[in-house]
């Protein structure tokens, strides 16, 4: 092989597909058309666009920074690339008490916000493309379960929040009986020396915006059924 | 593989003299401080992996919690110990090969000092807190910049040299060599750019991590090994390349696959759908340049059994050459669309699969050229074939383990990840005896790596034995590997006085 022919395979074959697989993808999905409900399917003609609350930007960065994704990813594969849709909780709820079944997987206005998407390396703990419905909805029924067992004695200030539920998993993961086999690490740094053992953990502003990042994800929202590719889904109210 | 020239034998060994001498400071720098980080990786991998078993251990401390110390783990694995001993490698093969002398061994040495600063700096940097988040890319966004000038200041005298090289036809060597130092930068810089400086699609930036993840992989680490493994196969064995058009098809596959694989890890993820499917197919096709480039290898150092016995430098190289075909292999069997793949996607399998491709297949073909280069550079002899022994038998059994535990029980743990039947601990717990077993096993590759760092180290402080036989791990041999006795470099016809 002389240095011509060596010279010229190496542009074709590495240039070829550097062109077609890396820049032209990379360049053409820089700016997303938008989707818009339809008035016909959807009932609605909006344009769809997830919201995300919070200091998502800072929740990212502490996320990245923490490696957080080398144990969680963040990415419902649809049934032809796995089986994450029939989780419960990791797609959304077979049984929303609003809105029916919210499981979808996930599209890619999902990471609005964020400059990488941290899909992850490895599922050691849970996927986190619904970790902000689950604890909402886990605060939810321990307050109702709260109120049920108190009776008279319960009262608003006892409600626990979605916030305060996180900020205790991430001050020790195996806190909670159902989850001692985690091996999650305690970010135990990201919070304020507590006074007494009892009191709830102080969070300092790190761990504030991991946690409202964390929050913002509810992956689950109705999408247009244009984007729709789980029709089976009966489109509740 | 040896070249046409119209020199004597006594004038090609002064030659040779002449260009392991001018290489002799940056090269044997690159080896060292590479084992030296291999050793702070291994450290950090055992922390991560004790962490991931038993997450109390070191607790308390922000800058050694678990997802810091991994990532710390990889990028000094791949950036401290993997990039500067294949640099080392590279430049010394090209020289070899090109014949000429390196002009500019300074620059090479202080390009060498910078690389080192700022893998530091960006292993500080990790950990304390400052990582980018992207898989092998994590170190401080800072760094990446440096880290391609110093590349280019190290690597811009070896393509002078293969450019301005007085022979026309290029090696079979040469095509690897100079390929991984073309793909490196080309790989690393189009990812450091898009991702950090041009920016895009959150997933699309995903994608093109998962692309540089296997392009390192594929199109540097593996076409480095195959440069070592062609050039010490037929220089110690003393027999040509067992198959020129074997190792044709191996390099142009290669070079036609490579480049396409790695986003297969977003299969399911909102990108272009013919992305994962085309890094899925282009990954199992990858097989095929395994097995060519294995083969012909292999078959190379088998065509003298007592040599191949003997020498630390084919044990080495022959043991990264399986590795590398298990590699393919095993990247075929772990990557099929709607069967494998989706177990092996998210499972301990990805670690194990990278283990193998750095630490199994790579690094010991790397080991190998270091058991082969070194003696040559300081001129003097290995101190202890007990010692290249024990290097040699629990990195092995390490690395077998670790990748086979991994890759394996990757698949186990997948099944449990997505068997939704059963509550997510279970999964967990399909992958706990295997994260245990990875710790043990990472012991014993420190603790063969702490003796061959030794055994470098008191070879740079040129405390080798000073001796014209090379140190071979069988008993009584008649011949030398490392060519007719008394002909070597290290006290050859040629040799020059040391000092």
């Amino acid at each position: 092989m002389n240095l011509r022919t060596f010279t010229l395979g190496m542009l074709t074959t590495f240039g070829f597909a550097w062109v077609f697989a890396v820049v032209l993808p990379f360049f053409k999905t820089r700016e997303l058309t938008p989707v818009y409900f339809n008035e016909v399917a959807d009932g609605k003609t909006d344009m769809y666009f997830p919201k995300r609350t919070g200091q998502v930007v800072n929740g990212a960065k502490v996320y990245a920074q923490n490696g957080c994704y080398v144990c969680h990813t963040q990415v419902v594969r649809p049934t032809y690339a796995g089986n994450d849709i029939h989780r419960d909780g990791w797609a959304g709820f077979k049984l929303d008490p609003d809105r029916g079944d919210t499981r979808r997987e996930t599209n890619v206005f999902d990471y609005m916000g964020e400059d990488f998407a941290q899909i992850g390396v490895m599922r050691i703990g849970e996927d986190l493309s619904n970790v902000g419905s689950r604890y909402e909805k886990l605060a939810i029924d321990h307050n109702t379960k709260q109120k049920e067992a108190l009776g008279d004695a319960w009262n608003d200030t006892m409600k626990v929040t979605p916030q305060e539920l996180l900020y205790e998993h991430l001050d020790n993961p195996r806190k909670v009986l159902s989850m001692r086999w985690s091996t999650c690490p305690s970010f135990h740094f990201m919070f304020e020396d507590k006074k007494h053992a009892s009191s709830h953990p102080i969070p300092k502003p790190e761990a504030r915006s991991l946690v409202a990042y964390l929050l913002s994800m509810k992956k689950n929202d109705a999408v247009p059924a244009s984007m729709n590719y789980s029709p089976v889904k009966p489109a509740q109210k | 593989m040896s070249q046409e020239t119209q020199q004597t034998p006594e004038q090609d060994a002064i030659l040779r003299t002449a260009i392991d001498r001018s290489l002799r400071h940056p090269v044997m720098f690159f080896f060292t401080s590479g084992a030296a980080w291999l050793a702070v990786s291994l450290v950090l991998g055992i922390i991560a992996s004790a962490k991931m078993v038993a997450p109390e251990f070191l607790d308390g401390c922000a800058f050694l919690t678990q997802g810091r110390v991994f990532a710390g783990h990889m990028s000094v694995l791949v950036y401290g110990w993997g990039c500067q001993a294949a640099f080392g490698v590279l430049i010394w093969l090209v020289s070899r090969l090109t014949r000429q002398e390196s002009r500019a061994s300074g620059i090479i040495l202080t390009a060498g000092h910078l690389w080192n600063l700022f893998v530091a700096i960006g292993l500080i940097g990790i950990l304390a807190g400052y990582g980018t988040g992207v898989p092998w890319l994590e170190f401080p966004v800072m760094v990446w910049p440096v880290l391609l000038v110093a590349y280019a200041l190290i690597a811009i005298w070896t393509m002078i040299q293969f450019r301005v090289r007085s022979t026309g036809a290029v090696y079979v060597t040469q095509w690897f060599a100079i390929a991984s130092l073309i793909w490196f930068p080309w790989v690393l810089g189009t990812a450091v750019l898009l991702i950090f400086f041009v920016g895009g699609n959150a997933l699309m930036a995903a994608a093109v991590a998962a692309w540089f993840h296997s392009g390192m992989i594929y199109l540097f680490f593996l076409p480095c090994a195959a440069a070592a493994a062609y050039y010490l196969a037929p220089k110690v064995t003393g027999h040509p390349v067992h198959s020129y058009s074997l190792s044709l098809i191996g390099f142009w596959s290669l070079a036609i696959l490579g480049p396409w694989a790695g986003m297969q890890k977003l299969a399911g993820a909102p990108i272009p759908y013919f992305l994962p499917y085309l890094g899925a197919a282009a990954t199992v096709l990858l097989g095929v340049p395994t097995i060519a480039i294995g083969y012909s290898t292999l078959r190379t150092m088998l065509s003298d059994t007592a040599k191949f016995a003997s020498s630390p430098t084919l044990r080495f190289t022959a043991a990264g050459v399986v590795c590398m075909i298990i590699l393919g292999l095993a990247g075929a069997f772990v990557n099929l669309p709607s069967s494998t793949l989706q177990i092996s996607q998210f499972s301990i399998t990805a670690y194990g699969m990278d283990i193998l491709a750095v630490y199994g297949c790579f690094s010991f073909v790397m080991f190998g050229a270091i058991y082969f280069i070194v003696p040559r550079l300081t001129r003097r002899e290995w101190l202890s074939k007990r010692l290249i022994k024990m290097h040699f038998l629990f990195s092995m059994y390490g690395v077998i383990a670790v990748a086979s535990l991994a890759v394996l029980g990757g698949l186990i743990h997948g099944q449990g990840q997505e068997d939704f039947t059963h509550t997510w601990d279970s999964a967990a717990e399909r992958a706990y005896p295997y994260l245990v077993a990875t710790l043990i096993a990472w012991c014993f590759v420190l603790f063969s790596n702490f003796f061959f760092f030794m055994h470098l180290l008191l070879m740079w402080m040129r405390l080798g034995r000073r001796s014209s036989h090379p140190t071979l791990l069988g008993h009584a041999h008649l011949e030398s590997p490392h060519g007719e006795e008394g002909d070597i470099d290290n006290a050859g016809p040629g040799s020059v006085i040391a000092h």
